[in-house]
């Protein structure tokens, strides 16, 4: 699976496709519209992603409201995108395990610009505010380093204004 | 001490004899000196006998100013500095001294690391030595005056080096010609190079000069035979003029032949003999005694080895009378020493040997119960006639190496333990036990090929394991053919081990590893670096797990190990946490700083720096001062805040002097050159770098990561030939470097160099090598110098160089990002200008973007170069003639870029469809690109 990311300053210019996999979000607080197209074959736009992880939270069926989109604008080593995928596995994903509200999240990668987007669906933004609260406060495990988690370049949140994701198509 | 009237009171000797010239210079040379702004040094040489002493004696009894005096000894016992020791006594310079060695040593992960501990003591004595003297000397000018330098350890050799050139010093030294050692001979070179130095070498009497000694009365034809039968040499022509004198001959003619009379003295000892016996028997004893103890000779001497009833005017009258004689001279206000070495050594061998044994042992028994000051291995030496005498010589040699290798004196150490050695009957565990401290203190003192020579022999001679090992570890972290010895040991050494001791055989694997390394065996470093460590932590033992930890980052200093560098650093800062050597935690830290700056992980740099500012603090080390300013200023290079980078270098350097590092000064330059090349010096960087490479003192002049700095700047210099030479040497290495933490700089440098000396293949294996760590930032993996921005941009150098646009944008790119994440503004500059100048014909918009940025932060930081380049972009962009559409030709591509087909613009536009295609034609000729899209593409930037 594939995914393409378009951005607009302000108001969608375009009607939302009525076709494919689509999610359209709406920035809070911010005059941004994004458009995240799903594609089970690879587009022609060289800017695409692959789907690297699609996994379901605490309420998979809930309808998202709200979505938090992490952005690691890269090119991000081997190094850390190692010790960043175990840091998601080992540490947070233990940590947020059963925290309300939580429905989606989405992993994409650019392979040419070595690039990562994290795109977490929730049922409310207050949801999404108390996880980056939770994980803010996790100490690192033993083993982990600071210097190979350098964070996010960019966080941002939004509200979903539209979402048309088939589970069994994009995993 | 101040200097007391030494000269001897032999018959005839009141005047100064023959010396008018030599004393008329050195008199000049003082007076100057006394009042000059980088004082003075007056060398006095000649043969034993010749005068130094007494030509000294005269000078500094008319010298304007405070005279102090000490004398060498050569004896092997006499401590390191003596000569200073004495000189300096009853002033507070006396005290610094007093610090060197005084001191526990310091628990270090890395034996080097003691050495420069020390070393920077040593330093810190000497600059509180000759401060205190330059005070002194101000105004009036003050005379420091060492005799018998050819007997003196090198200690004393340094300081006197250090002292030259101070203002109002006047150092006064005299040496045998016939005696110099290497020490010596390299203290003179130095000294003999500085200006302000005058050297007097005496010369045999001559005729004239023999005639002016005779007293009135004495017949004129003695003055051929006593020039004869003396040689010319004043201490000998004295001696003989004494004897006849006091024969009652010398009223008379001398033979006509000739011939001396008087049968004997036709050598020293015969004459001391005849003018001992003329002495009282108190004098005589005092003369003995001082003959044993050499110029530190008191009236407790005295009446330690009296026989009789003594006491301690009696001691004193006796050594006046033995003055009074000419025999001794005073040597202090309490203190006597023999007129001359040669008499000290005349009396010392004309004493029966029974009583010269049980003097030295009971000498050296009072000092060793702390009866009497001074050192009891020359005592226990000369008392070593039996086993049990010897065993006791072999003990004090051992204890006064330590000693003098805890000062420094590692010469002085080396000489008293092969003096032990020389010593016969001593078990076979005490000769390895002398040997293994001969090769540690060999090491110390930078003789590598003498010590791995020693730990060899060593290793031959015994099966103890311990022993085993501590040959093994004798010598550590040199280069060169010395580490297939090294290998050798190491392998001795693991095949006695016995199987529990875990702690010793980690060690050793550590060792063998690195010593592999050295040899061509860099590939397999890092098995044997993983078997060190898990060894290591089998045993538990922080020392082993020290050295462990330090040949597996040496292992995986790559850039493929930077995950393992960051756990393998926070351990060697836990073994420091758990009672470990103080400063694994430096290294530790420093392991994570250069880690961290591979990753562009600079918000950790600045938390480590924090935590290398506390730990030198509570250290106080100056290495751990030199590593924390020198990061520091690493870390603020990268910022661009240029002033501060090298106002930290200079603390950095500072601290380096103190530790006598000369790896130091490598660093220095290789940072300097960095620092002045962004701020558009590259002309000084390339003199820094020739001066450097040049001088010979520069550790890693001869490795390609210098070869590729010193050739890169060179080459931007505009000295192209002079660069193109370094690109010669590294040519034909580059393919095979090991990868270890030098590698990646020097990949990267190295393919500039190539690029611009056109070697495409060269530039393009860089290239292809480099490209898997374009998220990198450029640092060693192993004791990084700087942070040189983002791996990308010099891909992207290379990418340009071989004509590759698109890979050369998008490493370009990425640069850019990489570099403005981390506030690397100087490297982002030169991106910045690097993709300007690639999107210059045919993205000028972008362009013209990235290079006014370059432009505002180079001249806001003080890039002067970028910012010339900037410009330069900038109005190139200007001057290139614009397109010369014409106004229907812009009518047609402005609906082209809207999409229109050339059927909508005719309909638009009122013409025929075909004259629409003419236009468009022209429009992509003139544009040249290739089809409609890249038209519109070129109309979205560029209208």
């Amino acid at each position: 699976m594939h995914a393409t990311l378009h951005r607009t300053n302000g108001p969608f210019p375009d009607p939302a496709p009525d076709d494919g996999f689509v999610l359209r979000l709406v920035q809070i607080g911010g005059p941004v519209g994004l458009t995240v197209r799903f594609w089970p074959e690879p587009p022609a736009d060289p800017s695409a992603f692959e789907v690297v992880q699609d996994r379901d939270l605490t309420e998979p069926t809930a309808d998202p409201v709200a979505a938090s989109v992490l952005t690691f604008t890269g090119p991000v080593s081997d190094a850390v995108l190692r010790a960043t995928e175990r840091d998601r596995r080992e540490r947070i994903g233990p940590a947020l395990e059963g925290h309300p509200g939580r429905v989606r999240m989405i992993e994409l990668w650019q392979p040419e610009l070595r690039r990562q987007v994290l795109l977490t669906l929730a049922t409310s933004l207050a949801s999404l505010e108390e996880s980056g609260r939770m994980i803010s406060s996790l100490a690192l495990l033993p083993d982990e380093d600071e210097a190979l988690l350098p964070g996010p370049d960019q966080v941002e949140m939004f509200r979903v204004e539209q979402c048309r994701l088939d589970p069994s198509v994009t995993r | 001490m101040l200097h007391t009237a030494r000269m001897p009171r032999l018959v005839g000797m009141a005047r100064l004899v023959g010396r008018t010239a030599p004393l008329a210079t050195l008199q000049a040379a003082l007076t100057a000196g006394a009042v000059s702004a980088t004082g003075a040094v007056l060398l006095v040489s000649g043969e034993p006998g010749i005068g130094k002493t007494r030509l000294v004696a005269e000078l500094t009894a008319i010298a304007p100013c405070p005279v102090l005096t000490g004398h060498a000894d050569p004896e092997p016992g006499a401590p390191p500095l003596w000569p200073w020791l004495q000189a300096l006594a009853g002033r507070p310079e006396r005290d610094a001294l007093g610090t060197i060695g005084a001191a526990d040593p310091p628990r270090t992960a890395d034996p080097a690391t003691a050495a420069l501990l020390a070393r920077a003591t040593r330093t810190l004595a000497f600059d509180a030595v000759l401060d205190g003297l330059t005070a002194s000397a101000a105004g009036t000018g003050l005379v420091v005056v060492l005799e018998d330098l050819h007997w003196a350890d090198e200690a004393t050799l340094a300081l006197l080096g250090l002292a030259a050139g101070r203002p109002g010093l006047v150092l006064v030294g005299t040496y045998r010609s016939t005696e110099q050692g290497p020490a010596l001979r390299g203290a003179l070179t130095g000294l003999r190079r500085r200006e302000g130095t005058t050297s007097v070498t005496l010369r045999p009497w001559v005729h004239e000069d023999v005639t002016a000694l005779l007293p009135p009365g004495t017949d004129p034809s003695w003055a051929p035979v006593l020039l004869r039968a003396g040689g010319g040499v004043p201490l000998h022509v004295t001696t003989l003029l004494t004897s006849l004198l006091d024969a009652g001959r010398s009223g008379q003619p001398a033979p006509p032949d000739g011939s001396w009379p008087l049968g004997v003295p036709d050598d020293l000892a015969d004459a001391a003999a005849d003018r001992l016996a003329r002495l009282d028997p108190a004098a005589r004893f005092a003369v003995e005694v001082a003959a044993l103890t050499g110029p530190g000779c008191t009236p407790d001497h005295l009446l330690l080895l009296a026989e009789g009833p003594w006491d301690t005017a009696a001691a004193l009258a006796a050594c006046e009378a033995a003055v009074a004689g000419g025999l001794l001279v005073g040597t202090g206000p309490l203190s006597f020493g023999p007129a001359h070495a040669l008499l000290r050594e005349a009396v010392h061998a004309g004493l029966p040997a029974v009583r010269r044994l049980r003097w030295h042992a009971r000498l050296a028994d009072a000092v060793e119960a702390g009866a009497l000051p001074g050192d009891p291995v020359t005592h226990r030496l000369r008392a070593a006639a039996d086993p049990s005498g010897r065993a006791a010589a072999v003990r004090a040699c051992r204890t006064a190496a330590a000693t003098a290798a805890g000062s420094l004196a590692f010469d002085r150490a080396i000489e008293l333990l092969d003096t032990a050695l020389a010593l016969p009957g001593s078990s076979p565990e005490i000769r390895t036990a002398l040997g293994i401290e001969a090769a540690e203190a060999e090491f110390a003192a930078g003789r590598t090929r003498a010590a791995v020579a020693r730990a060899l022999a060593v290793a031959r001679d015994t099966t103890d394991p311990a022993v085993l090992v501590r040959a093994a570890l004798a010598v550590r972290g040199i280069g060169g053919p010395h580490n297939t010895d090294i290998v050798r040991l190491c392998d001795t050494a693991l095949q006695a081990l016995p199987a529990g001791d875990d702690a010793g055989r980690a060690r050793v694997l550590a060792q063998r590893a690195q010593a592999a390394a050295e040899t061509g065996g860099w590939v397999g470093l890092a098995h044997a670096s993983a078997e060190a460590l898990a060894t290591a932590e089998r045993s538990g033992d922080p020392a082993a797990l020290a050295d462990a930890l330090r040949a597996r980052q040496h292992a995986v200093s790559g850039p493929d190990g930077v995950t393992e560098r960051l756990a393998l650093a926070r351990r060697m800062v836990e073994i420091s946490q758990r009672g470990g050597p103080p400063d694994a935690e430096l290294w530790g830290r420093l392991w994570r700083i250069d880690a961290s700056f591979q990753l562009g992980a600079v918000d950790v740099v600045d938390v480590e720096l924090g935590r290398l500012d506390g730990l030198s603090a509570r250290l106080g080390w100056p290495i751990a001062h030199w590593h924390r300013h020198r990061m520091r200023a690493a870390r603020l290079l990268l910022s661009g805040r240029f002033d501060e980078a090298e106002a930290c270098a200079d603390l950095a350097l500072a601290a380096a002097r103190l530790t006598e590092d000369h790896t130091a000064i490598g660093v220095d330059s290789a940072f300097r050159s960095e620092s002045l090349r962004l701020r558009g010096r590259v002309d000084v960087a390339v003199e820094l770098l020739r001066k450097a490479g040049g001088s010979g003192v520069v550790v890693g002049r001869g490795m390609p990561i210098f070869w590729a700095n010193a050739g890169l700047n060179l080459i931007r210099a505009g000295e192209a030939d002079e660069g193109h030479r370094y690109y010669e040497l590294l040519r034909p290495v580059v393919r095979d470097l090991p990868r270890d933490g030098l590698w990646l700089p020097t990949v990267l440098h190295s393919g500039e160099i190539a690029a611009a000396a056109g070697d495409d293949a060269l530039t393009g294996f860089c290239l292809v090598e480099a490209t898997p760590y374009a998220t990198h930032y450029i640092a060693g993996g192993s004791g990084a110098v700087r942070c040189d921005g983002s791996v990308s941009r010099v891909l992207g150098v290379l990418a340009a160089a071989l004509g590759r646009t698109d890979e050369a944008e998008r490493r370009f790119t990425d640069a850019v990002t990489m570099d403005d994440r981390i506030g690397a503004l100087p490297y982002r500059v030169l991106s910045e200008i690097g993709l300007a100048r690639l999107l210059a014909a045919r993205d000028r918009e972008r362009a013209t973007g990235l290079a006014r940025r370059a432009a505002d932060t180079a001249r806001r930081i003080g890039m002067a170069t970028a910012l010339t380049d900037a410009e330069a972009v900038l109005a190139g962009m200007r001057e290139r003639p614009a397109v010369a559409l014409t106004a229907r030709e812009r009518d047609v591509l402005a609906r082209m870029a809207e999409g229109r087909t050339n059927r909508q613009i005719a309909a638009e536009l009122v013409l025929s469809e075909r004259t629409v295609e003419t236009h468009v034609a022209h429009v992509l000729g003139k544009l040249g690109v290739a089809n409609r899209a890249e038209a519109a593409v070129w109309a979205a930037r560029n209208t």
